[in-house]
């Protein structure tokens, strides 16, 4: 199915505003989404995009 | 994808409702008008494609008011649908008895007739008839109320539902489930998980990486200590032996037991030598294990023959005349030689077995010799002991004489002896790995180098997995985060498509009163050119918005959906009834419309010019529950009901 622009217009503007993430987990999380809203997509592949997104664990507030 | 309406169906079933099958056709028209009076079971048919559509659970009372009359146990809704041209069907079961319900797919691509439990759609589709949607195009006409109520969320929960919105929010349910797997998981090894618990195992794990610091600073100190400290015993010894060589008579006696230990030192080394060698063959090491080894050899299976090299002995001497024995073999005895092999022959490996056998049965030794060897051993070290002593007491007769030199030296050597037994002690406290030491010695891994680095390690993989855990929570965080901000934004998007295409086609519809959105909130909030908030419109209006709204919606929708209304336009005046029927029709590739005789004017009229791809059915009740179907226009024109809504 393809993607309405109005989520593929999100998407971008998503993207661009989550600084620090990589090239590869844009690209996955796209994937994610397009699976999604066709309800073709498991625990593994929301496992897989979560795994690959850059996070610090921080010191203690 | 597209899903198109071609019939339904009824059973036993309240109203009219007791057997109806309605047929739009296997390639429908687009627009279908359906002429009913009231008490005929509009409502209920939309009811029944809404549950049937959506699979929703009915309560048992729900179930029983369906019910015809009390003769009947069990009644039936079908809802026959092309689905990207492929036909299927959805059927809900209905037992009157136990006030239960089931639904049931039947498609022609499966198997034994094609029934199947269950809303067997495509999956896109399963996940897109929600409640929320299938309302609007199995349309309630109270609805349009709703979508205009502020205080309700019918318009953007629509938005939502069409376009997938509510399915991308679920993400954040399996984010959050698969979170909490990761911490189940985690928590067999440690319940820290949160930045607070990681801290404290940071902690700990830095108190143990200190004290292992500390404990490899003493190590190396005490070995460092004891090896100048052994270097100094024998440069003291050697002091010792030289002030007590000064005296000729000393010296000789010295030289003696010198020669002697020599000795005493060649004869246990030897001793020790027999006694390791005496160890490393059991059968000598105690009479009992002699025993046993004799024992197990008698016990091994009866002896057999590596079966691919013995074979051919026995085929070649059942080719003799004569056998080992000295007998003639004859037919007889060739047979029962070669039926008799296989109980002597076996696996190849078989012969190591056989060698494990010979040997174990033919132990031989001397049990008793290692306990000569030790007793021997121990006599060698108690002479060992006695030259000490003779050494000590030349010694202590020069001091007594008054040699201080030889007693400073004495204390000397007593004081380093005692310090190099402390150190010894330090060295075995801070390295043994022998748990029974360990344990005499009350030892932990504050005070132990082994039992540190297994508290280092323990201690890393708890750090190690509440990270791992940590990390994979603030994933999951941030996914959610991105899957919410990217779902607002896409609403947002959606909500200015959606208002501006509604604006437009109102501009057409209102033309006293330039009524339009001013924006999609939970619902729609208006204004006209004469109010920036407008907050009153009559019935008419609030339909006329609520079908603007609609097919905007379902019209730019990523799916076509069939629109079916009941008494689309019953509140709207004549005017607005011929605007509307001109404007709708064409936004949707299917309209299925239930109305009532009253809205042939203005309404249902503006489609008689239509030459094509439009469907007439006029049902009139029969009597006992059943009716009869009309196709054509006709009989549509010509049909009078009740002017009230059902």
């Amino acid at each position: 199915m393809n993607i309405d622009p109005a989520i593929t217009e999100a998407l971008d503007s998503t993207l661009a505003a989550a600084k620090g993430q990589t090239d590869d987990f844009k690209k996955r999380f796209r994937t994610l989404v397009s699976l999604v809203l066709t309800s073709n997509y498991q625990d593994a592949d929301v496992r897989r995009v979560m795994e690959s997104l850059a996070v610090t664990v921080g010191p203690e507030d | 994808m597209e899903v198109r309406l071609t019939g339904w169906r009824t059973e036993n079933l309240r109203g009219g409702l007791r057997n109806l099958d309605i047929d739009l056709g296997s390639e429908p028209d687009r627009w279908t008008l359906i002429q009913m009076p009231n008490g005929m079971g509009k409502t209920t048919t939309m009811d029944l494609m809404r549950w049937t559509l959506t699979g929703r659970e009915l309560p048992a009372a729900t179930v029983r008011s369906l019910r015809a009359d009390d003769h009947v146990t069990k009644g039936m809704f079908e809802i026959r649908l092309l689905i990207d041209d492929t036909p299927i069907r959805l059927q809900l079961d209905l037992d009157f008895r136990d006030g239960s319900a089931s639904y049931w797919t039947v498609s022609a691509d499966t198997r034994g007739g094609g029934r199947r439990e269950g809303r067997k759609l495509p999956a896109e589709l399963r996940e897109l008839l929600k409640p929320a949607l299938t309302e609007l195009f199995v349309f309630n006409g109270e609805l349009a109320t709703q979508i205009l109520d502020l205080s309700k969320s019918k318009a953007a929960e629509a938005i939502r539902s069409l376009y997938g919105l509510d399915t991308l929010d679920a993400v954040t349910e399996r984010v959050d489930a698969l979170v909490a797997q990761e911490r189940t998981r985690a928590s067999s090894v440690t319940r820290a998980v949160e930045q607070k618990g990681i801290t404290q195992l940071q902690n700990a794990l830095d108190e143990v990486k200190t004290a292992k610091a500390s404990l490899d600073k003493q190590h190396r100190g005490a070995v460092t200590r004891l090896a100048k400290g052994e270097k100094e015993l024998d440069r003291l010894d050697q002091e010792i032996n030289a002030r007590l060589s000064e005296d000729a008579g000393v010296r000789a006696e010295i030289e003696l037991i010198d020669q002697r230990h020599k000795e005493i030192d060649a004869t246990a080394g030897e001793f020790s030598t027999q006694a390791l060698e005496v160890l490393r063959r059991p059968p000598h090491v105690h009479p009992a294990l002699l025993a046993r080894l004799q024992n197990l050899g008698g016990k091994l299976y009866e002896l057999k023959l590596p079966e691919t090299i013995s074979r051919e002995f026995f085929r070649e001497l059942s080719d003799q005349k004569v056998c080992v024995c000295g007998r003639p073999i004859g037919h007889d005895e060739r047979k029962a030689i070669l039926d008799g092999a296989d109980r002597f022959l076996a696996q190849d490996q078989i012969s190591v077995i056989n060698q494990m056998k010979l040997a174990l049965r033919e132990s031989k030794g001397d049990p008793d010799e290692l306990n000569r060897l030790i007793s021997g051993l121990q006599d060698q070290l108690a002479d060992r002991q006695r030259l000490k002593s003779e050494r000590d007491r030349l010694t202590s007769e020069r001091i007594a004489e008054g040699d201080e030199i030889l007693a400073r030296l004495g204390q000397d050597k007593d004081a380093l002896k005692r310090e190099l037994d402390t150190l010894r002690e330090t060295v075995e406290r801070l390295t043994t790995r022998d748990p029974a030491r360990q344990r005499a010695l009350r030892l932990g891994w504050e005070t132990n180098v082994p039992l540190c680095d297994a508290e280092l390690k323990v201690r890393t993989g708890r750090l190690d997995t509440a990270t791992k855990t940590r990390r994979f929570a603030l994933q999951g965080e941030s996914l959610k985060d991105l899957v919410k901000a990217t779902s607002t934004r896409a609403l947002d998007i959606l909500r200015a498509r959606v208002t501006a295409s509604t604006n437009d086609k109102l501009s057409q519809i209102m033309k006293t009163e330039h009524i339009r959105i001013a924006r999609i909130g939970g619902g729609l909030e208006l204004r006209s050119d004469q109010v920036a908030s407008k907050e009153n419109a009559s019935e008419g209006q609030k339909l006329s918005i609520a079908y603007a709204f609609l097919t905007s919606l379902l019209a730019e929708a990523p799916y076509r959906l069939p629109f079916i209304v009941d008494s689309p336009a019953v509140s709207i005046d004549v005017a607005s009834r011929r605007e509307i029927a001109q404007l709708i029709p064409d936004f949707f590739g299917q309209m299925v419309m239930f109305v009532i005789s009253s809205e042939r004017a203005g309404f249902a009229e503006s489609f008689y010019g239509r030459k094509k791809d439009v469907r007439y059915l006029t049902i009139m009740p029969q009597g006992g529950g059943t009716a009869d179907i009309q196709y054509g226009i006709e009989a549509f024109k010509d049909f009078h009901g009740p002017e009230s809504v059902a």
